[in-house]
This record gives structure tokens, sequence and C-alpha cells, in this order.
């Protein structure tokens, strides 16, 4: 491909530092997103599985600059997004868009259904008669499978799947390049979910948007995604292409989330992979690799080094030091 | 058949509030035998759960009554016991874990206080009897160190842990039937595994019965022997899991199943059941899925079909199948 691709994330890092005491003296520091990087084309979508703590939300909010990066860059189309200020990042935050887990939450309950998909066109003044922003207006509704008898209704009359609806009309109404998606079926049951999740894909093919998608629910990612990243206290433990990845995981890590998913009848079910213990707090994370503690094959040098994430096949990178590939590539 | 422990036959509850009677749980019938797991599925709203607190006669009450049928217990219909002597059959014949454990966990106890007062209530022990017992569950549930998990607070347990603890307090006094009311949907996938594995383990250990309420088909598989399917407040299916799953039969357990994406077979869109669970106070007039059932007749819009039985011990509510167990297709 010799066009750049639409988004870069290079060594992104999130830290918080912890205060204590009377005079908040510095007790320490939080590795929530540690060193993340990966790439995003046109029109494909990444999906980012981990634990609850895993650092994958703050990720997404982190490239948003919701939540300002410690350090680390964000390309958007070649542009240097973590680098720009007041309009020029204005501008470029049209491009991305956010859609949250909480369809309960993230509406606000006294505005109306028009209003709230209105919100970025009247921010943005991109339309100059009234006209053209109702129909504007109206054409998302319609997009995202909303009745338009309840343009003027309130969020608190809608189901959650309707909400969801919502979130994602009033995220596509000045058409992104991006969407971040944060849980956003995990609140849903699964009829519903499977039409969100339509919904979503059928944006995609005409929108050409691209999604970062991110989700606990393995099965949910392998769907939707093309690429899947899977993280763990902080750190990108392994990325690669969807196909690869679950037909042949080589992280521990990896290995242990895909048995651990409850199997449907005539789905290949391998060896579980019981780990134990609890996720590591990440305010007092393992040294070394930070899954040793739990890793049924940790070696001596897992609680020394950490490993870095290495290319061990065609769009497959690990970080672990056993996995063969891994040394072999080395 | 004796080693039937509990036996729910024509099980209705109603709520009674401004809007007239809305009837959640809808003449359900079933058994849970010795030592078996019986798992109930179904969407929100679809009375899973108020059935399970019915069993437990927990339901909110006023504004909820059972109107009808009977819930025997050892053969002792618990519809018609006291406050006082249901008191004595929670806990000790039939105990219940909840979703969220923190919730169901006093936060300004001990671990240890709450769970000497369960077994103190039930049995006629001494105050070290118990605390003997009580470390002895903590250790059976796999955590390390009772001695220390004893002293602590909830707070300062992690959700898996939380966990445990309510497994370990709802099995202290021996219980003949444990009712799992969506234990693990809170939790994480590994922790999830975890967690199962141990409510199987300790069922096969205590010869305890299990019922399951969960919305994750791949629990159901992985967890139950039998299944029941609900609907707005009704059983549309009942079969043995190995078979629910050879021969799913009912639309909407079809449909259900479908809508699921697989971790082995890739599809470009997944399927959907149309429309939406309908609210208690708008249910249809004839059977209750056939606003979104695409073999829907006009007999299925005028009449409530009955569950009839299409092959031995599988159940299903639609006219699709006659009493005979031929299927009819149109």
């Amino acid at each position: 491909m010799s066009q750049a691709p639409l988004l870069q994330v290079e060594h992104l890092k999130k830290y918080y530092s912890m205060k204590t005491g009377l005079f908040s003296r510095a007790a320490g520091v939080v590795k929530a997103v540690d060193d993340i990087s990966f790439q995003l084309e046109s029109g494909q979508t990444i999906g980012i599985v981990g634990e609850s703590g895993c650092g994958k939300s703050t990720m997404g909010k982190t490239i948003l600059r919701l939540i300002e990066p410690t350090a680390g860059k964000v390309l958007l189309d070649g542009e240097d997004f973590t680098a720009l200020q007041g309009d020029a990042l204005k501008r470029a935050r049209r491009k991305m868009k956010l859609i949250f887990q909480d369809p309960y939450a993230s509406l606000n309950p006294r505005m109306t259904v028009r209003d709230i998909i209105g919100e970025n066109i009247d921010i943005d003044r991109t339309y100059s008669t009234r006209q053209e922003r109702e129909d504007r207006i109206a054409e998302v509704m319609e997009q995202t499978g909303l009745n338009l008898d309840y343009m003027d209704r309130y969020p608190h009359e809608f189901s959650g799947g309707q909400r969801q609806r919502i979130g994602i009309a009033r995220a596509i109404v000045l058409p992104p390049r991006l969407i971040i998606c944060d849980e956003p079926v995990s609140a849903l049951d699964v009829s519903i979910q499977a039409k969100i999740i339509n919904l979503l894909k059928a944006l995609q093919r005409d929108m050409g948007l691209s999604y970062i998608f991110i989700s606990h629910d393995l099965s949910v990612v392998k769907h939707i995604s093309d690429r899947v990243g899977v993280m763990y206290l902080g750190h990108m433990m392994e990325l690669a292409d969807k196909r690869s990845l679950y037909a042949n995981p080589m992280n521990p890590y990896t290995q242990a989330l895909i048995s651990a998913v409850p199997k449907l009848p005539g789905e290949t079910v391998r060896e579980k992979i019981a780990l134990s213990g609890d996720v590591p707090s990440p305010a007092n994370p393992p040294s070394g690799c930070c899954f040793h503690t739990r890793c049924p094959h940790a070696m001596p040098i897992c609680a020394q080094e950490q490993p870095e994430l290495k290319q061990v096949g065609e769009d497959h990178f690990c970080a672990c030091h056993l996995c063969k590939a891994c040394a072999a590539a080395s | 058949m004796s080693d039937i422990i509990l036996d729910v036959k024509d099980l209705s509850m109603s709520f009674f509030t401004d809007q007239g009677e809305l009837p959640a749980v809808n003449r359900v019938s079933f058994q849970v035998e010795k030592g078996r797991t019986l798992g109930i599925v179904g969407e929100s709203g679809c009375g899973k759960s108020m059935t399970s607190l019915c069993v437990m006669r927990l339901f909110p009450s006023p504004p909820g009554r059972i109107v009808g049928g009977s819930i025997l217990f050892h053969g002792q219909d618990l519809t018609k016991l006291s406050k006082k002597e249901m008191r004595a059959i929670r806990g000790k014949g039939i105990a219940m874990i909840f979703q969220e454990p923190m919730t169901s966990l006093n936060p300004v106890l001990t671990i240890g206080k709450q769970l000497t007062e369960a077994i103190m209530a039930h049995e006629t022990v001494s105050k070290a009897e118990a605390r003997a017992r009580a470390l002895h569950m903590i250790d059976l549930v796999g955590i390390p160190m009772p001695e220390k998990i004893y002293a602590s607070c909830p707070h300062q347990l992690s959700g898996g842990m939380r966990q445990r603890i309510m497994i370990a307090m709802a099995l202290s006094c021996k219980p003949d039937l444990l009712i799992c009311d969506e234990p693990t949907t809170a939790l994480d996938v590994t922790i999830q595994a975890q967690i199962l594995d141990l409510i199987n383990r300790l069922k096969n250990e205590t010869g305890t019965s299990v019922m399951m309420i969960t919305h994750d088909m791949g629990v159901i598989n992985e967890m139950t022997d039998t299944v029941l399917v609900m609907y707005a407040g009704q059983v549309v299916e009942y079969a043995a899991t190995g078979e629910l799953f050879s021969r799913p039969s009912h639309p909407y357990t079809t449909g259900l199943i479908a809508s699921i994406p697989s971790l082995d077979r890739e599809e470009e869109e997944l399927n959907v059941i149309p429309g939406a669970v309908p609210m208690l106070y708008e249910l249809p007039e004839g059977c209750l899925f056939c606003p979104r059932c695409p073999y829907a007749t006009d007999r299925c819009r005028k009449e409530r079909p009955e569950l009839s039985e299409i092959a031995p011990g599988h159940q299903v509510r639609c006219f699709r199948y006659s009493s005979d167990g031929k299927e009819e297709r149109p």
C-alpha cells in the first residue's frame, strides 16, 4: 500500500501517578497503557480484547485525546494528532468519533433525539439553514433504523438497543473516518446485539468507516474485526490478523482467553487452560512479563525481562519469551 | 422417580400494578433431579430470574403474587408455607447466589462474620465449630490463606473472590438445591471459567442440584443437563441440553442460537430476530412470539399454543408441531 494508513499509534503511553498522604507525595505510577503501537487502514476494523482493567478503554480515550497521553504519538491521515491545538484539533476531531458502552448513561436525558443528533451539526456549523440540518438528522435516523416519529422523544423512552442506535446516529451525522466503539454491545441482549453489529457492519460498508472495536467478548470481536489485538495490564500481548490469531494463538494468555469462552456444540473445543488467580493490580504489576504470575509456562527469564512485541508470522505479532517463533525471530 | 428434588407445576406469578395484572411468570413447569443441573435461558425480561425468585419466595411482594400452581420441594409445597417456615428453608434447603457479588455481601461485616452467621442461623453449633466450618468452606472454594480472608471485608476482595465467598456461603449448610442467577455475568472470561469450574466440582462432590439462570448459550451448553427456554414469562422449549442444541425446535430458540457470533464459523451477517420482546402490558393476543416469528400464521395470531411433546422429554410451545410430535411445516 502506497498510501499512509488512516491511523498510526506509536508507542502510546498513559501513566497515572498515585498520590498519598497529606502532602500528596508521589507513591508510584499506574501504567494504564504502556507502549502500545498499531496501525489501522482505511475501511478496516481492529478489535481490542482484554479483561477489565487491562487498559483497553483508556487506550481508546487516549487516542481521541479525551485523556492526554503521557507519551507517544497518534498519526491521523499522516498528521500528528497529538501535537494539534485549538481549531486544528477541533477540525481533526471531526474525523474521529466515540460510541460508548452504556447507552443509558451516554445520552443527555434532557435533550430530545433531534437535539442529541443535531448537536454535532450545531457545534460545527456545517449547514447554514435549519432545513438542511433537519434533513440531515432525518437521513441518519433512517440510516440507523430509527423511526422518524421518535425525533422529539427523550432518551428514557427508548430501549437499550434503540439508544445505542441514537449513539451511532450521533457519531455518523458528520461523517467521520474512524469510530472508536467502546464495548458498544456489552450491555445488550444477544438478539439486539446481533442487530447493532449488523448495523455497524452495514455502515462500514456504505461509508467506508474504520473502527477500533473494544470489547471483552472474543466471539463478537472475531466477527466484526479484520485484525485483533489482545491487551493485558496495559500491554499489547498479541496482535494479528483475526484468522491467524484465533486459529493459531501464540501467546499463552491469548490461548487461555480463547479456551475460557464457554462453547456452543459444534465449536472446536480446545483443552481448557485454567488460569489460577486474579489479574494483578496495575498499581503493583509483576516484574518482567506482566502475565508470568498466571502463566502456565512461566520460565525464570519471564520474571526478569519484559518480552517485546515481535513479528512471528505474516501479520502476526506476539510478546512472549516462550514462543518458539518469537525466539526464532530475534 | 423419587429423586426429584424440586417439582414446579403450572407456576404463575403476576404483578398487580396500575396497568393491570402483568403475568411475569406464566404457567411454568419443570423438575430438578438430584445432582443434576437445570438451565433457564432467555433475554432480559423473559421471567427467568422471577421464576427462581418464586422458588425462593423472594420476589417483590406486593406488587407480585403467586396466582397459581405449586412448587414442591421434597414434596412440600413452598407456596403454602408461612414466612417463618420459608426462612428455615432458605439457606438450608435451597441456597442462592446472585449476579453481582458486591451488592449481595454486607459491606461493613467481615467475611467470617457473614459466613458464620449463615451457619449458626440454621444449625445448632458453637461459635468455634461455625468458625472451623467457615474456614473449611473458604478453603473448599479455592481461596488461599482462609484465615486472612476470614478477617477481611468484602471491598478488599476482587470480584472473582467475592463470588467464591458467595458460593462458600451458599454451600455452607449443604443445601439440596443451589440457584445461581447469572453467577458469572459480571466477571471476566478467565474468572468466569474458574467459577463455573468450581460450581461443577462442588456439585459433583456434594451432590447438590443446581438451577443455572443465564443468558449465555455457551454456559448452558457446558454446564447444564436440561434446559428451559423462556420468552415473555412462558416456557417455549424444554429439553435435555444435547437434544436442544441438536434439534432446536421453537423459532425463538433457533433464532437465539443463530444470533450468537461463532468463534469458528465466519459469517458476513448475523442472523437477527426481527422486532423486540413485548412489554408485559402489551402482550399479543395469540402466540406471544408470533409478531417476531417468520412462520406465523393466522392461527398463531388468534390462539395461544400449548406445550406439546415432540420427542420424549422435549416440549415445544408452537403450532408447527402437532401433539403427536410430527413437525408441520407450512
